[in-house]
């Protein structure tokens, strides 16, 4: 393999790497193409989880709930207690493999405003959740369709007010046929 | 498993109502227009349109949705030849023959190849169904809950294993949907657990707001945060080539010359879809590679009809197969599987394999309605396929918001539930940072399915043990054989990774392509 042109598959960590394995790596075909900080590997992510998994294991330890005997003998702990093991286990498997070095390319090209981008548009349908079950579908569903639309690409005020009227109307009248009643919410229909 | 003329007859008059094939119709139009979308799934279209089928009888829900899935799962290859971008992950094999016929004036032939091919395989692989899900049902039908434990413990390693190419991933994706399985009130004790003091959640996760969370709503966040970041344009794509008529067509002779690699694909599809956690991604490259190796004189890859045969009857031969382990013992194969089987347990028609004496004229109706749809997708695909590949250019800003608001309508009317909605939007979220780490979403989604009976047949097997546990895990030969299966195919899974092969093959395509 070229070693200018990097594969966009493999990047691998260096912070906890050393030379010896940056050599492997190279040797194996897999290039450095930018450093990337240790917590975007395979063993970065898989320590974070074992961690907050271990957190969920000692609060069902705790938890007055899983003291609990079922009729068979179980404590109602005991199921959940065996799930959290087997999460903590794979993600420590994650730490250890011999890809805990590798970053995987959507991980390499995360950036902050990927994560504000998605906690947003989540926060963004919520509220357009919690309107429409208090104001109504047909006066929130527009709105959010048409926002929604203008800020995915759809410049146009004009076309992104179209196709949010055209779409909401759509889905009302699919699920009005099937039968099924749509939020009201202020409006009496 | 013995043939019940009666619910034949009543399946008969269900699926051959002028409303049942409405909705079959409806879903293959739709579906090959989910195929055809870059970034949309067939998984994506059926758990978007499972909250259109609550109000309907049971067989004009199935004809819907396994029309979207026949639909879906050819739709991919019409975006993969006409603009090298594969509609669905499983017709990525396509694009390599696919669309440089496409660039040689030879478009409409690809798409002819395409659609023969995929009508064939995916015709071959309902007629295994038909003939081996019974057969696995009657075997099933002796198992008692140890051996249920284990096949279900088989499935999650196969499903850890096999799913995607980094093993411990895959695993920790299954032992996820395990965890997330498990919330809710205890089914002995009736005392809630994981509920960290959520009143809602003691009745648990529910099934429909996790899957269109994990397979529809997830996709849109990481596409909608890529539009806003990348600010991507559509580019415009000459798609003068494809106009009906125009271009050498596909004869009969030249479609029976690729018989050998539509049998390869036909096999490997098979192989694929019966085994949990392949799928139809891993069929059609495998049956692509495999073609090339073996048919080193037909130069596969190079702009051929063989290739794109092998690939499309590799990805569809997987229809038919990915439904058995859900028909004969409950366990889905797949993330459509899945989402069929919760279309049945929605319905009241809990697939297990009892299913087929108590509900045989829904196991028949199934049957009728993955036969019909094949005929009615040749139909539109032979028609609409240029049509088809103007719709995958269709602008995501226009998509996104049609998908979000399907989803939150879907979520809410499926209980009326209010938290049902916040459940899918965090389900959506959760899936999103799986995507985006490389855990793949499948095994959560299936291991979620199937924990109840996982649980429920342990605690009985404990139960009729008197709290022996040797003598619960491994009460016979069939549960020991089940334990070392699941060991031993573990091994060989991790080994010999089919995944691996698959992006070697892809890396190899690409080289040879350039």
């Amino acid at each position: 393999m070229d070693p200018v042109e990097p594969s966009p598959r493999a990047y691998t960590a260096t912070a906890l790497g050393d030379r010896f394995k940056y050599i492997i790596f190279y040797k194996w075909g897999f290039v450095m193409p930018k450093k990337y900080s240790w917590i975007r590997s395979n063993q970065g992510i898989g320590i974070l989880l074992v961690v907050s998994f271990i957190g969920m294991f000692l609060y069902f330890e705790f938890a007055d709930w899983a003291e609990h005997v079922a009729r068979d003998g179980f404590s109602i702990g005991f199921f959940p207690k065996v799930a959290t093991a087997l999460v903590i286990f794979f993600s420590f498997v994650m730490t250890v493999d011999s890809k805990r070095k590798e970053v995987i390319e959507n991980v390499a090209q995360l950036s902050f405003s990927t994560l504000i981008y998605s906690v947003a548009i989540t926060a963004y349908c919520t509220l357009a959740y919690f309107l429409m079950v208090r104001l109504g579908y047909c006066i929130v569903v527009p709105i959010f369709t048409f926002s929604l639309t203008y800020v995915l690409g759809l410049k146009s005020i004009v076309r992104s007010l179209l196709v949010g009227f055209i779409i909401s109307g759509l889905i009302y009248g699919l699920f009005t046929a099937l039968g099924v009643n749509l939020p009201s919410g202020i409006l009496p229909f | 498993m013995e043939f019940s003329p009666e619910g034949f007859a009543l399946a008969l008059e269900a699926v051959f109502q002028l409303k049942t094939i409405f909705w079959l119709v409806a879903g293959i139009l739709l579906g090959v227009g989910v195929g055809a979308i870059p970034g949309l799934t067939a998984a994506t279209g059926v758990a978007i349109a499972l909250p259109l089928t609550f109000t309907m009888p049971i067989a004009q829900a199935l004809g819907l949705l396994i029309g979207l899935y026949k639909g879906a799962v050819y739709g991919g290859s019409i975006s993969a030849i006409s603009f090298a971008t594969p509609g669905t992950p499983e017709a990525g094999a396509t694009v390599y023959d696919g669309h440089t016929m496409m660039r040689n004036g030879y478009g409409q032939k690809a798409l002819d190849t395409a659609l023969y091919s995929s009508v064939t395989s995916d015709v071959g692989s309902d007629l295994v169904l038909i003939f081996c899900a019974p057969i696995v049902a009657a075997f099933a039908l002796n198992f008692g809950p140890s051996e249920k434990f284990w096949l279900v413990a088989l499935a999650f390693t196969l499903l850890g294993s096999l799913s995607g190419e980094h093993v411990a991933k895959g695993m920790l994706s299954a032992a996820l949907g395990v965890f997330l399985g498990l919330i809710g009130n205890d089914p002995v004790g009736y005392v809630p657990r994981m509920t960290f003091g959520l009143w809602w959640l003691q009745d648990g996760i529910s099934l429909i707001p996790l899957m269109i969370g994990v397979f529809a709503v997830s996709r849109m966040l990481e596409q909608s945060a890529t539009i806003i970041k990348s600010k991507s344009i559509t580019k415009k794509i000459d798609l003068s080539g494809l106009k009906r008529g125009k271009g050498p067509h596909l004869g009969f002779r030249e479609f029976l010359s690729c018989w050998k690699e539509i049998a390869l694909g036909f096999g490997v599809g098979v192989l694929c879809g019966s085994l949990p956690g392949l799928g139809a991604t891993v069929g059609a490259f495998l049956a692509f590679g495999l073609a090339k190796q073996l048919f080193p004189s037909k130069k596969i890859g190079s702009g051929v009809i063989e290739g794109i045969a092998a690939a499309e009857s590799g990805n569809n031969a997987t229809v038919g197969p990915t439904l058995i382990p859900l028909l004969a013992f409950g366990i889905p194969g797949s993330a459509t599987a899945a989402l069929l089987g919760g279309a049945l347990i929605m319905h009241g028609a809990t697939p297990s394999p009892r299913m087929f004496s108590l509900y045989p004229e829904v196991v028949y109706a199934l049957f009728m309605l993955l036969i019909l749809g094949n005929f009615f997708n040749l139909g539109i695909g032979k028609f609409f396929a240029s049509l088809y590949a103007r719709i995958g250019l269709l602008p995501k800003s226009i998509l996104i918001p049609l998908i979000f608001i399907m989803a939150i309508i879907g979520s809410y009317v499926y209980r009326g539930n209010p938290y049902d909605v916040y459940v899918m939007l965090a389900m959506g979220f959760m899936g999103f940072w799986m995507r985006t780490v490389g855990i793949p979403d499948g095994p959560l989604v299936i291991t979620f399915l199937i924990t109840p009976m996982m649980e429920s047949n342990f605690r009985k097997a404990l139960l009729i043990s008197r709290g022996d546990w040797i003598q619960a895990l491994f009460p016979s030969g069939v549960a020991i054989t089940l334990a070392v299966a699941a060991v031993v195919l573990t091994i060989l899974a991790i080994k010999f990774s089919p995944s691996k092969r698959v992006k070697q093959e892809v890396k190899e395509a690409e080289i040879e392509g350039e």
